[in-house]
């Protein structure tokens, strides 16, 4: 618990600096607000730096990673991250069938279903979005 | 391992599948002009006021075109994001876009855009908005007059709210201050709805705006027009002085043109024109834009370029000599 | 009076009941899909409606709104992602609800919270449309500034588990809203110089971010099992006498929350049904089930976003300001039909007008019928086992975040705030809490500035109006209630 609290303390005392840095250099008049922001989070993170070190050491919530399944999560935001890549390239259509398969694929769920689950999803989008709603999406070279 | 091989042959064959769909586009020539639906890019939002008369005025010309004409908003600073997609787009006259003045020629002076002014060819103008300045029927002021001053004699007293720093309003308001020699206080606001509702709770003394926003509250008596931006009073508001005729020479408004991207064969152009022309005349749209407190304002396309070059020349000179604080 | 029973045989005429149902539905639909807001819905939905006579149309956007608003919450109980803005707080019991198996009842609760705070809100509608309008013209700077003060104090509420760390991601909320350009003097502030940011962080693709794609970071870190673990699924939607008696009083408070912040022009469905939320539970005799699925809770949230439909047609309708971002667009539509908002709207078009508020009414039964039949259904959706859920969420996190502005930078920056939505998430602060203050810092922060420019630098015009005398004692009571409660409670005993 203790370490993920200093983590965090961490991370929020980076982010007050690097903001107060940008902060400074806008114009002084724009500058006023950020700069109370910043000194509300600072105070806030000292409360929070203090909690952490009155705390004891317990043993609840320990290991928010407990179950973390590495391989998996990297292999979805992988996916995930190329599939924002390519959407733009490749087109809506396209980009959603290799990766809704891939991923369902990847995700262990049995062939079949993964296939009838992507062309599912698709022509649902389709009929929803482009047929009726007219949302655009995004266009890539192919479709 | 079996599963990698069908993946990748799916993956083979939703490419080949949509390489060959691709192809069924290409290229088209200028004489059989338009072949498919035309895509008209608004930088506003849906509903808002560029996008209003957007919409009527290409619901009236797709039927005169023979295509649909598909609006696309792109919204996103200030107009910005719009623009710059309009001037990157293909030159087929399958895209084009409305631009709204003096925001499209002042973006680029403000900051760093990915646009120049150059890059679009104008088609023609559909709206002009010139501005007034109003202020609430019960406040002491009757006149333009009256309105001066009482500014002289209480310097820095009078609030007057804008759509934003900057902004056109905001522009028109500095520079009648500027000429006729007073004070007063500019409050920005985050748009031209807002800054109409700061007047009308008696937030602000006064506002700069364009008339289609008030013709209706001023009829109705809520709001008083004092003087307008005009060469000549406006059309049913003959009472009204312009700050012309008062010795003050100041002319703005906003005027909203389409315009298609640079290198758009002229025979396209041409056949927009004409188009949009015919629709802007006919009766229906008249109607439509009437009932939308839309003032119409034909421009060909050599008068648009004029008007944004003219608009560039005002900001570029004039601008700059007055006090924005 | 001749216009309103006009109105009322107008809009139960077939063509405008069908157009009812079905925009009522489809509006479920938009609501319920992470991505597509009710804003886009009736934006979508305008050019459809240039064919149709005006009050049909109106009826239809009507429809559509409404139901938007209500579907945004079977995501949001059902899969973690609220489906649109308004039911953020939505999220907060509605999901516990699932997780306990009881899905079904959260919807019903919301189906019928939805209900009543829609069908209520027609009543100032109705009768009270031109003075309310009025009034709310009478909210300046400040009182916006102390809006925003009073918004920003249910941060304490929302945030169950620790307050210091919903504090903290409130003040990084206000951080990420100073992002663009500064409203007062036009200078970009942490823009990067890219012409993205300039307009501020997009909400909507922020929101999706937060809350949608770092729900499918979470369930992929977890070892998947086909099929989840609800030993009975044996939920009614359908509430009880004694559920129906207990939110009750939470929809009306709900309701009267909803119209109020609803009429106010730039104050939303979101931030009504966070404070609806918070209220119910500040009032609540059940304070401990909070947190762990309050049917209250999802009550008090639903009732206030839906009653924030009518509360905001009334300035949209009366003075031509929209009260909130749906309304704005609903305006255009208004205008589009060549209906000029004003008093002309209630005597020269009263027949228009009094059916599209007949459909209102109209609108919001089909909601509940829909709604309640259709949850039944809807709640099956807790069963697609994760490992299918997973890619299909995030492909409509992508169309979702996209076809706002249409623009790919968008996708981007819901894909960053994803990844930092579940650090947010793993570190225990609270992505409600950024989201509410990203919503409230502008507001807050023109509304001061703008004051102080008014009264020329001096800080009094923050505390002259009644309206802000007002609204600073309810921020104080807001802020010194829990202990007050507390105290009180702790005598009692």
């Amino acid at each position: 618990m203790k370490k993920y609290s200093n983590i965090l303390n961490i991370f929020l005392i980076v982010f007050c600096f690097l903001y107060f840095y940008l902060a400074k250099q806008l114009p002084h008049k724009v500058a006023v607000y950020p700069f109370l922001i910043t000194a509300i989070l600072g105070v806030l993170t000292l409360v929070h730096i203090i909690q952490t070190f009155m705390k004891k050491e317990e043993g609840k919530g320990e290991g928010i990673f407990e179950n973390f399944q590495g391989k998996q999560f990297l292999f979805v935001i992988t996916s995930c991250f190329a599939y924002v890549f390519v959407v733009n390239v490749l087109g809506f259509f396209t980009a959603t069938f290799i990766y809704l398969m891939i991923t369902l694929v990847g995700l262990r769920v049995n062939k079949y279903i993964a296939l009838i689950t992507t062309i599912g999803f698709c022509i649902g989008v389709y009929f929803i979005f482009c047929s009726f709603l007219k949302v655009p999406l995004p266009k890539g070279f192919i479709i | 391992m079996k599963k990698v091989l069908s993946i990748l042959f799916i993956v083979a064959l939703a490419l080949s599948l949509t390489a060959s769909l691709a192809k069924a586009g290409g290229a088209d020539a200028a004489s059989d002009y338009p072949k498919r639906p035309v895509q008209v890019i608004v930088a506003y939002k849906a509903g808002g006021g560029t996008d209003v008369g957007a919409r009527i005025l290409c619901s009236v010309a797709e039927k005169i075109l023979g295509q649909p004409l598909v609006i696309v908003n792109k919204p996103g600073a200030d107009g910005e994001l719009g623009y710059t997609e309009l001037c990157m787009a293909d030159p087929d006259g399958y895209t084009i876009g409305f631009i709204n003045l003096p925001t499209f020629v002042s973006l680029p002076l403000q900051r760093n855009t990915r646009y120049k002014k150059e890059d679009v060819e104008p088609i023609l103008n559909h709206v002009y908005d010139p501005g007034v300045i109003v202020v609430r029927a019960d406040s002491q002021w009757n006149t333009i007059e009256e309105f001066i001053q009482y500014a002289k004699d209480h310097p820095g007293e009078i609030t007057i709210s804008n759509n934003g720093t900057g902004a056109s309003n905001h522009i028109g308001a500095a520079h009648f201050a500027t000429l006729a020699g007073i004070k007063v206080t500019h409050v920005p606001f985050g748009g031209s709805a807002d800054m109409l509702a700061a007047l009308r709770g008696g937030h602000v003394n006064a506002t700069v705006a364009k008339i289609s926003e008030v013709a209706s509250l001023a009829k109705s008596g809520e709001l008083r027009i004092l003087a307008s931006y005009t060469e000549e009073r406006l059309d049913g508001f003959e009472d009204v002085p312009t700050l012309k005729e008062k010795g003050y020479d100041v002319l703005f408004g906003s005027a909203r043109g389409l315009v298609a991207p640079k290198g758009t064969p002229k025979e396209i152009i041409a056949k927009l024109h004409d188009v949009f022309k015919k629709a802007i005349e006919s009766p229906e749209h008249m109607e439509k834009a009437k009932n939308a407190n839309l003032p119409i304002k034909y421009m060909g396309p050599e008068e648009l370029r004029e008007y944004m070059e003219k608009e560039e020349r005002y900001l570029k000179e004039v601008v700059p000599t007055l006090d924005l604080s | 009076m001749n216009d309103v029973v006009y109105g009322v045989i107008k809009a139960l005429s077939i063509t405008n009941l069908f157009a009812a149902f079905a925009s009522v539905a489809l509006g479920i639909i938009i609501g319920a899909l992470p991505g597509l807001t009710a804003a886009m819905g009736v934006a979508l939905l305008i050019p459809i409606t240039f064919g149709m006579s005006p009050s049909t149309g109106l009826i239809t956007l009507a429809g559509v709104y409404c139901g938007a608003i209500f579907g945004g919450s079977i995501s949001a109980i059902l899969i973690n992602t609220p489906g649109t803005p308004a039911a953020a707080a939505t999220v907060i019991e509605g999901y516990q609800l699932t997780l306990k198996g009881k899905a079904g009842k959260a919807l019903g609760t919301a189906v019928i919270a939805s209900f009543i705070g829609g069908i209520l809100s027609s009543i100032p509608l109705y009768l009270f449309s031109p003075p309310l309008a009025k009034l709310a013209l009478k909210f300046g700077p400040a009182e916006y500034f102390w809006l925003s003060i009073f918004g920003l104090t249910i941060i304490a509420g929302v945030s169950s588990k620790s307050i210091i760390k919903g504090l903290i991601s409130g003040a990084l909320g206000l951080m990420l809203s100073t992002i663009g350009m500064d409203p007062m003097l036009g200078v970009p502030r942490f823009t990067f110089g890219s012409p993205y940011l300039i307009s501020g962080l997009p909400i909507t693709a922020t929101l999706i971010g937060l809350f949608s794609m770092s729900q499918v970071l979470i369930l992929a870190e977890e070892k998947i099992v086909s099929g989840r673990k609800f030993v009975d699924f044996e939920d009614k939607v359908m509430l009880s006498k004694d559920e129906i008696k207990k939110i009750m009083p939470t929809c009306l408070r709900s309701t009267v929350i909803g119209s109020i912040i609803g009429i106010l022009p730039g104050a939303g469905a979101t931030i009504a049904s966070f404070i609806g939320y918070n209220e119910a539970k500040r009032f609540s005799k059940n304070k401990d089930e909070f947190g762990k699925g309050a049917i209250e809770g999802v009550a008090g949230a639903e009732a206030a976003n839906n009653a924030v439909t009518g509360g905001s047609l009334i300035p949209t309708l009366t003075l031509g300001i929209p009260g909130e971002s749906v309304t704005a667009v609903l305006l255009g539509g208004l205008i589009i039909q060549g209906l000029q908002p004003g008093p002309d709207l209630f005597t020269v078009h009263g027949k228009i007008t009094y059916t599209f508020f007949a459909g209102f009414i109209v609108v919001n039964i089909f909601m509940l019928i829909l709604g309640l039949f259709g949850s039944k259904i809807f709640a099956r959706i807790s069963l697609v086992p994760d490992n299918v859920l997973i890619p299909l969420i995030f492909s409509l996190c992508t169309v979702g975040s996209y076809a706002i502005n249409n623009q790919l930078a968008d996708v981007w920056i819901m894909f960053a705030f994803g990844i930092f939505g579940y650090f947010v998430r793993k570190l225990d602060l609270n992505p409600a809490a950024i989201i509410l203050a990203l919503i409230l810092g502008p507001i807050g922060e023109t509304g001061l500035r703008r004051a102080l420019i008014l009264s020329h630098g001096s800080i009094g015009i923050l505390f002259s109006s009644v309206i802000s005398k007002v609204l600073i004692l309810l921020s104080i009571f807001s802020l010194f209630s829990p202990f007050l409660m507390e105290r009180m409670q702790r005598s009692g005993d």
